[in-house]
């Protein structure tokens, strides 16, 4: 069995803990209560017959105030970088949390961005063009919902099996 | 060419370049030797490239040579090494801190431990041989518990465990390894390490950011956490109880050798933990535990008990009897405190001596009554100060003792008043109104003082008068006054009586209350009575409470019985009242308003209910309704009772009740006249006829319009009548078997009759043309078969037996149908 580490990065109450929640436990809860430091879980995959188990950080939302500390980012092998659909200005915070990490590890470990809160259409924000951008960087990119469960277990597999590959 | 000697001549050619180079080594060798070393010297200094390599095959040699000699080489190293370690630390320390750790570890612990050792032998001495207060406690403990000293020492012993380790990857925190001492498998190990990871993180991120210092030890309960950190992992023990020194340098051992061992898996960690089996076997003699080894280390010194006792128990004693002097003292102070007119203002403890400095009233207990009998008034100095206390017994003390009140007379004083009673000379009484609020606390006085000269004159006065409880007769100088209540006849007859009395100057008596005077009963009448607006009271002489106005029965009822309550008065006179809500009254109103006709009768009962009965228009009926709840005090109105006797639907309501009209017919009324219509039954038509005119408001009954359904009947009667039997001669059988068809026939006829009238009978006659008296017998046999067999088609029929002879022959019976209402009316 192979053992990874996984980050999940993005800003404050983008829906970090309700991804892994759904990922992990397959629920989702509209309440919305703010990570403190940092939870970790564990999911077992198997990606074409290894078995990799995955510890997934759940760390806290990067605020103005309070930046991710770079020692929660050491020895991770992938990341999930979450943006909030809803408020296009999350998709900087990924931006500066992906540079943030690479300069830790000083490597490049794989990654996937999630632009989540897909449910709420009359909310949502960006539009097809500007996703495409997104997408035409060659960027693994999704749009997610933690409430639907829409391309969340694919972002992760996806993300396991780059892990295995490098 | 001349021959050469033999020895030339086995000289070959072949040989001759031989033979010259012996020849020149003969003759110029050793030159030829030096040119070469000169070559070898030349070429060294011409060519120095090739020298390099050759020092690098020689220099080890040449060191080693060179230090075996003396020790110039290491003091021309001595600069450049340091310069190049300083330079290398600079650049990155990682590289060098990481080659170091193997060995440092071993030497630093080496070191420690030594100095702990030596520590811990000194201590261990001076604890065995010295008191220790915690073998006291065991010993108590054990004395106490019924258990042995041993048990005791055992569970208060030194136990640990090492229950599980943790080998984590320090970067990452995820888990290489996971080891628990029951061989059991924690299912969430690799939660547990990323955690352990965050946590330290988040500890050093918070108290020291930018260290490379880590936790090393977390403790809940008895449960504690040893955290060994080596470049690339941590290694954490979990451990029960309290644990030793040495795991600490045990874990750091193993953790050394696992980094020696695995340096570069661990460097080269992937997530991959197959590779990393065989540490468990490595970390196995961590998995620890300890119960006996401290036991012995508490060997408790018994001779040092032995001597130590009697200087505890004399220390105890000791102790003992300062802290009961003490307490004694602290009581007495607080006696003080609770003692009237004792104020203390400071007390202290000088070595053996209690100092106390307070103030004193004149008037308070003397201080030294106070002192306990164990307290020694050697040992107690008291400073006191003179002040005059304002509690109420020392106040009162001062009174008694500055008026000095004779024996008739009664003292009290109670927040801040002097009250006097009972009697005084005269002398005495000015002079205790003049000093009493002289006197310090005396706020307020209440001096009632009868005049003990004047008692003859008063008990006179008294025996004379005979004054009920309710007069206060007071006696000053020589006049007296009266106060009180009492009645008119007691006060003229006092009034007389003090009129005899010589000595006295004057009497007042306008203050007293006189219960039986008019005035004051009318007073009483008002207070109790209350009455309300439109109502007037007034007393006569004879004390007689009239009452005169317009009110309700309700206060009418209650001044009743509370004038009956008031004294003195002789009767209550209300017939002058007017009872707005009485029945009469209420009548007279309805009368008024209603304006009834003379067939109406009104009513009023007590609950102020108006009735009214009798025979009015609808008209009246609906005017009336409304003008009776205009009426005060009436609660309801009630004219079930008046009816309009030519109201429609009243009038059929009756004649439907009294008459019972069958379905067929209906019934209508206008203007007094009642219509029937429609088909009924003669004894109906004859009924209603009867029982119609007696319905009161019709005047005319009309049944023109009513068909009678009886001439049906007559008619079924004459076909019934038209029918016979035929019987053999002189026989009760059937003359043949049309007969039967016969009777069936009159059983139809018969229903129809009955449907008709339900009075309807049939009338069956047996006839026989015999003499004689078998006449009778067959007759009546012929009608019986006859109604036998009408009894099975379900008809009941009256059987009459006729024997005579007839003149038509043939037939036996014959039949018919009566009313029998009808005959029973006839």
């Amino acid at each position: 069995m192979i053992q990874k580490k996984v980050c999940m990065l993005g800003g404050f109450g983008v829906g970090k803990t309700s991804l892994v929640e759904r990922f992990v436990y397959s629920r989702f809860t509209d309440e919305y209560i703010s990570t403190m430091g940092l939870k970790i879980y564990r999911k077992r995959l198997s990606n074409n017959g290894t078995d990799v188990n995955m510890m997934v950080w759940d760390i806290y939302g990067e605020e103005d105030k309070r930046k991710v500390a770079t020692s929660y980012m050491k020895g991770a092998s992938g990341a999930i970088l979450v943006a909030d659909g809803t408020r296009p200005e999350t998709l900087d915070t990924t931006t500066v949390l992906l540079g943030r990490l690479q300069d830790t590890l000083k490597v490049e470990i794989p990654w996937v961005l999630l632009i989540n809160k897909h449910d709420l259409t009359d909310q949502w924000a960006l539009s097809e063009a500007q996703l495409k951008a997104l997408s035409v960087a060659g960027r693994p990119m999704y749009t997610s919902s933690a409430k639907t469960g829409k391309n969340v277990e694919t972002a992760f597999e996806q993300l396991a099996q780059m892990m295995v590959r490098v | 060419m001349p021959d050469l000697p033999l020895s030339e001549k086995t000289i070959q050619p072949e040989n001759d370049q031989a033979a010259m180079q012996a020849l020149r080594d003969l003759i110029v060798g050793p030159e030829q030797e030096k040119i070469e070393v000169l070559e070898t010297h030349l070429n060294e200094i011409s060519h120095p490239v090739a020298t390099v390599e050759d020092i690098a095959r020689a220099l080890p040699e040449s060191i080693r040579l060179r230090i075996s000699e003396d020790q110039s080489l290491q003091h021309a190293l001595q600069p450049v090494t340091e310069q190049a370690i300083q330079e290398s630390v600079r650049n990155n320390p990682k590289p060098l801190s990481d080659a170091l750790f193997p060995i440092m570890g071993p030497a630093i612990r080496k070191s420690i431990n030594h100095t702990i050792n030596t520590m811990l032998q000194s201590m261990n001495q001076a604890v065995e041989n010295s008191f220790s207060i915690q073998g006291i406690r065991w010993r108590i403990q054990a004395m106490r518990s019924d258990k042995t000293f041993a048990e005791i020492v055992l569970l208060n012993t030194l136990v640990y465990r090492v229950e599980q380790i943790f080998v984590i990857h320090r970067e990452s925190g995820l888990l290489i390894q996971h080891i628990a001492n029951d061989g059991s498998i924690e299912e969430d190990a690799d939660l547990i390490s990323s955690m352990l990871t965050a946590v330290t993180d988040f500890v050093r991120d918070s108290f020291a950011p930018g260290s490379n210092e880590a936790i090393n030890n977390l403790r809940m309960g008895e449960m504690e956490l040893l955290i060994g950190q080596s470049p690339h992992i941590t290694l954490a023990l979990v451990c029960r109880g309290s644990i030793p020194h040495d795991l600490y340098s045990m874990m750091d051992e193993h953790l050394e050798l696992l980094q020696r061992e695995y340096a570069r898996a661990f460097a080269n960690f992937d997530g991959d933990t197959s590779l990393f089996v065989g540490i468990k076997d490595m970390l196995r003699p961590l998995m620890v535990s300890d119960y006996r080894e401290r036991e012995e280390r508490k060997k408790f010194p018994i001779h040092a008990f032995i001597v130590i006792i009697p200087v505890m128990l004399a220390l105890l004693a000791w102790f003992g009897w300062a802290w009961y002097q003490q307490r004694q003292w602290h009581d007495f102070i607080q006696t003080l405190r609770n003692t009237a007119g004792i104020v203390v203002l400071h007390e202290k403890k000088n070595g053996n001596h209690f100092v106390l400095y307070g103030m004193l009233d004149p008037q308070a207990k003397e201080p030294v009554t106070l002192l306990p009998p164990n307290l020694s008034l050697k040992n107690i100095a008291m400073h006191w100060r003179p002040y005059y206390s304002f509690e109420e017994a020392l106040v009162f003390k001062r009174i008694v003792q500055r008026l000095k009140p004779p024996p008739e007379a009664v003292l009290s004083f109670t927040h801040g008043m002097l009250t006097a009673r009972g009697a005084a000379p005269a002398a005495w009484i000015s002079h205790i109104k003049l000093r009493a609020p002289l006197i310090l606390g005396v706020l307020t006085t209440d001096i009632q003082l009868r005049d003990m000269d004047l008692e003859p004159l008063a008990d006179k006065i008294a025996r004379l008068l005979m004054p009920p409880d309710t007069i206060v007769l007071t006696l000053k100088g020589l006049a007296l006054t009266m106060q009180g209540e009492t009645t008119q006849g007691w006060l003229k007859q006092a009034k007389n009586t003090l009129e005899n009395i010589g000595e006295l100057q004057s009497h007042d008596e306008t203050t007293v209350l006189v219960l039986d005077s008019p005035a004051y009963l009318l007073q009483q009448a008002m207070a109790r009575l209350q009455p309300p607006t439109g109502i007037t009271l007034s007393v006569d002489k004879k004390r007689v409470l009239h009452a005169h106005g317009k009110t309700l029965t309700a206060w009418a009822k209650l001044s009743r019985k509370h004038a009956v309550a008031i004294p003195y008065l002789a009767s209550y006179h209300d017939t002058d009242l007017l009872l707005l809500d009485a029945p009469a009254y209420l009548k007279k109103q309805a009368v008024a308003r209603l304006k009834p006709p003379k067939s109406v009768a009104l009513s009023v009962s007590s609950d102020h209910v108006l009735h009214a009965r009798g025979e009015a228009t609808a008209a009246w009926i609906k005017k009336a309704r409304i003008q009776a709840k205009k009426i005060r005090y009436i609660t309801q109105y009630r004219d079930g009772a008046v009816i309009d006797p030519f109201d429609r639907a009243r009038v059929l309501r009756a004649a439907r009740k009294k008459l019972k009209p069958p379905k067929g017919i209906t019934l209508d009324y206008r203007q007094g006249r009642l219509y029937a219509g429609g088909k009924a039954t003669t004894d109906w038509i004859a009924r209603a006829q009867t029982l119609a005119p007696k319905i009161r408001g019709v005047m005319v009954y009309d049944d023109r319009q009513v068909i009678n359904v009886m001439k049906e009947w007559y008619a079924l009667r004459a076909s019934i009548q038209g029918i016979h039997l035929s019987f053999q001669a002189g026989t009760a059988t059937f003359a043949g078997e049309s007969e039967q068809k016969k009777i069936k026939n009159i059983a139809e006829l018969f229903i129809k009759a009955h449907k008709l009238s339900k009075y309807s009978r049939l009338k069956v006659t047996g006839i026989s043309s015999l003499y004689g008296d078998s006449a009778n017998k067959i007759a009546s046999q012929r009608a019986v078969l006859t109604g036998k067999i009408l009894l099975n088609q379900g008809i009941r029929a009256m059987q009459q037996i006729t024997a005579i002879k007839v003149a038509r022959s043939g037939w036996g019976v014959e039949f018919d149908l009566v009313d029998r209402q009808k005959r029973e009316k006839q």
